[in-house]
């Protein structure tokens, strides 16, 4: 019988300035417990927020192991690691006050005659994650998590919305003149917005920006090669491992240890984070794996995340394409027409049909490889299979944070791209 | 719990401590196998005072005096105006509690997951990929010192099914108050789906009618119109809806009502301890009234509604209960001549603020003269109150999907984008 025991403890405030209004601030302090039984292969669960022993709690999780199946589990390289993220400025030693004052601040940047309604949210976090399983693994982490989250409303002919984010894995040190960039980009985008025309619609050239970029590369390949995907029989790159699935320029990781919003020093089965690679030079190299599916399937586990206190599944960190060598110029030139599409909302992805959709935040027509009229937000749609071949690629790395939800868990992310040239259907009115 | 009153009333105007204890059991099917039980049992607790005029709110999985000495510090720098909190009455809402949900056990679950799979395995040969089972008791209990001191027990079930098939993929689930949850209907019902979405073409692009299943409404709905008539978002201009007695949308009735027995949101008080009621949001298309938490209600000078929920964080925000969509020309046979869409992919991207939506069909299918052939990629795109003014007809199949009761509903008119 295999058994594992995590101990999760959390930490958060959130504080929203709406419309120049101190709201909604939430303070919460949570800790709980997680035990899964792995027993003639198949697996018992059991968690709760209340004091609990660790053999009361292996006990009720053995309990729920009731079935007969065919899961197994792998061993790991590293059995025990400590990692405490200390951050420059810990949160926890500036001021509620001096919060709200920076919070104001930004909010102030973003007024103007057409802004009709502001949100600035201020998010701090600590997870505080223990763990040992029965073949001897033992991993601690501390790691807090600090942003803020701007947005408006603006009003012209149209009721338009816009929003940007600063997530890292870190204290309260990452801000600076970058918060009160975005909110001057927030507003100047709105600007544009309230005045722009309907977005095209059709199979066209669309040139991406690296934050709708990444978003892409997380719904259009990233959740397919999720290895749970492969065992239930839900992914339509299942069979694709060591094929050609995109063409030869491009390159897609995903690095947990990069210090963006997907970053964890160890994974909730107790694994020493590393980077994956998932597409080499259009070929797919492997899936991200949990401890199960990586024994199942041969594969390296370190990807298995849980929120809070429910059962690990597989999942991305930070999830990037590689650069390319184009301009930004030289993208719009390859395009010649069609759109060029920024920012985003966030998008969803069927890996069993291989058919996704993601959203941009705003626009331009490309025309005659140059950029012409603002367009509004829309969607884009396409399938897994087909969507890489035609890619082009650019130059520019930018990371951009994220939650992802899957079986209803969310977990933070970050996604990154170059700006990049692809063939997309765009849904537009 | 004395000392914590003790400690409440001597250093806040106005408190409430709330309280849920969550039970759930769960068993989880992968490719067609039973591989996983889990149970789980919280309690979490959300205290709210109101010092000086202004709210503090603090959360945390044990009740103590620090946990009130957060909110209270909290209520020092916050600008939420609260002059009180509501006195608190329960209702009698039938179909809330199921006391047989308490009793359930690993063999129930077994039993139910073999159920689902069987029923898939019967249409055909296709794959029960992924697929759950899963039933929870929420006890809930709020006392605050304007008077309220309520207890209720809540019940939830929900049975879910993907079955795939080559790269056909396609999924459906019930959910109820109570252990009955049809899991025949599930199993087949995916597994039909997914056959029927074999060998998919592409259909021209243009203008279309079609037809959104109860799920698809739902999805299209919750994101792209709820929010635009809560209270909240209308005072803070949020939303399109500003004008109480104009016409909107086409001659929909839309009703928000947290009392419907056996309502998958019914309750007898809504978490901050207001009465569920029935209000009129839209009365044939003319916007007739908002809905809000009491906040909000407070503030703008509404009646409060009953929309009072609490989602994770345990804050309180206003949230729809179960919204029933009517409307007067009602049919059995709404499909033909249309594309019918079970469901849509990415409906969490839709513009609240706007209204403009672009959405991934799955599911779809071209109906004509009777004969149906699955769609291969579409996308349906316009603006949710251009899209709800050519509303043609109802269907006659209601169903709620978590907050929404409607049952499939023909528009005309859709750009489809391939």
């Amino acid at each position: 019988m295999f058994y594992d025991v995590r101990y999760v403890k959390t930490r958060s405030l959130t504080i929203s300035l709406e419309n120049g209004r101190v709201d909604k601030v939430k303070c919460d302090e949570s800790n709980g417990k997680a035990f899964r039984v792995l027993k003639n292969g198949f697996w018992g669960f059991y968690s709760t927020s209340a004091e609990i022993s660790d053999d009361e709690g292996i006990r009720k999780a053995e309990e729920n192991a009731k079935g007969k199946g065919r899961s197994r589990i792998s061993e790991v390289e590293v059995r025990s690691g400590r990692f405490v993220l200390k951050p420059k400025i810990d949160p926890a030693d500036v001021s509620i006050e001096e919060k709200v004052r920076l919070m104001r601040d930004v909010e102030k940047a973003l007024r103007d005659d057409f802004i009709v309604s502001t949100r600035v949210v201020y998010i701090e976090n600590v997870r505080i994650f223990e763990y040992m399983d029965s073949l001897g693994v033992e991993v601690f982490y501390e790691v807090p998590r600090t942003g803020m989250i701007v947005q408006a409303v603006a009003k012209g002919e149209t009721l338009q919305f816009y929003s940007k984010r600063i997530l890292k894995p870190a204290g309260y040190e990452i801000f600076g003149d970058n918060v009160f960039e975005i909110a001057e980009e927030v507003r100047n985008v709105l600007g544009g917005l309230i005045k722009a025309r309907s977005p095209p619609s059709g199979k066209m050239n669309v040139v991406v920006d690296p934050s709708l970029g990444g978003v892409f590369i997380h719904e259009a390949f990233g959740h397919a090669v999720e290895a749970d995907h492969v065992m239930q029989g839900s992914s339509v790159v299942a069979d694709k491992i060591g094929k050609k699935v995109a063409n030869e320029s491009v390159n897609v990781y995903d690095d947990p240890t990069l210090r963006e919003f997907g970053f964890y020093p160890f994974d909730d089965e107790g694994v020493k984070a590393e980077k994956k690679v998932i597409i080499e030079n259009g070929v797919l190299k492997s899936f991200l794996h949990s401890r199960e599916t990586s024994a199942m399937l041969n594969g390296k586990p370190g990807n298995a995340r849980a929120q809070d206190l429910d059962f690990p599944i597989v999942r991305m960190s930070n999830t990037f394409i590689g650069e390319g060598d184009m301009s930004f110029e030289e993208l719009l030139e390859e395009a010649k027409n069609g759109v060029y599409l920024v920012g985003s909302r966030g998008g969803e992805t069927n890996p069993a049909t291989g058919y996704f959709q993601f959203n941009a935040q705003f626009g331009y027509i490309v025309r005659n490889g140059e950029l012409a009229e603002m367009i509004r937000d829309v969607s884009l749609s396409g399938n897994t299979l087909e969507i890489l071949k035609d890619i082009k690629l650019g130059r520019g790395l930018k990371f951009n944070p994220g939650f992802c939800g899957k079986s209803g868990q969310l977990v933070p992310v970050a996604d990154g791209s170059p700006p990049a040239f692809i063939k997309a259907l765009v849904g537009g009115a | 719990m004395n000392e914590i009153i003790r400690y409440l009333d001597r250093n806040a105007d106005a408190w409430e401590i709330y309280c849920e204890r969550s039970k759930s059991k769960s068993i989880s099917i992968e490719k067609g196998e039973i591989k996983l039980i889990e149970s789980s049992e919280d309690v979490d607790y959300a205290v709210r005072v109101i010092v000086n005029g202004t709210v503090g709110f603090a959360t945390s999985s044990n009740l103590s005096i620090d946990l009130c000495e957060r909110a209270i510090k909290i209520a020092k720098i916050s600008e939420e105006k609260l002059k009180e909190l509501p006195e608190g009455k329960k209702a009698e809402v039938e179909g809330v509690y199921d006391a047989k949900v308490e009793k359930v056990n690993s063999d129930w679950l077994l039993e139910s997951a073999e159920i689902l799979i069987n029923s898939a395995r019967e249409v055909g040969n296709v794959n029960p990929a992924q697929g759950y089972v899963e039933v929870s008791v929420d006890e809930i209990k709020l006392i605050n010192s304007c008077g309220a001191d309520l207890e209720e027990k809540l019940t939830f079930c929900e049975a879910f099914l993907e079955c795939v098939i080559e790269d056909s993929s396609a999924l459906e689930f019930d959910q109820s108050r109570t252990s009955k949850l049809d899991l025949e209907f599930v199993g087949r019902r995916s597994a039909e789906l997914a056959l029927e979405s074999l060998k998919a073409e592409k259909i021209e692009k243009g203008r279309y009618d079609i037809v959104l299943s109860p799920i698809a409404i739902h999805e299209l709905l919750s994101n792209a119109l709820y929010p635009a008539f809560f209270a909240e978002n209308v005072a803070k201009r949020r939303s399109p809806l500003t004008e109480l007695g104009r016409q909107y949308i086409g001659e929909i009735t839309i009703v928000d009502d947290g009392a419907i027995p056996y309502g998958l949101m019914s309750f007898s008080f809504d978490d901050e301890g207001v009465n569920p009621k029935e209000t009129i949001v839209f009365e044939g298309g003319v916007l007739k009234s908002y809905i809000t938490d009491f906040r909000h209600a407070l503030e703008i000078g509404i009646e409060p509604t009953g929309n009072g929920l609490r989602g994770e964080d345990l804050y309180p925000v206003t949230s729809p209960t179960n919204v029933v969509l009517e409307f007067d020309d009602v049919s059995d046979d709404i499909e033909d001549d249309a594309i019918v869409v079970h469901a849509l992919i990415g409906a969490h991207t839709s513009n609240p603020v706007s209204g403009d939506f672009s959405l991934e069909c799955m599911n779809a299918f071209l109906v004509k003269n009777g004969d149906r052939k699955a769609v291969k990629s579409a996308m349906i795109y316009g603006n949710v109150y251009g899209l709800l003014r050519n509303v043609e007809v109802f269907g006659k199949d209601v169903r709620q999907i978590e907050n929404t009761v409607a049952p499939s509903i023909r528009f005309g008119d859709v750009v489809v984008s391939c």
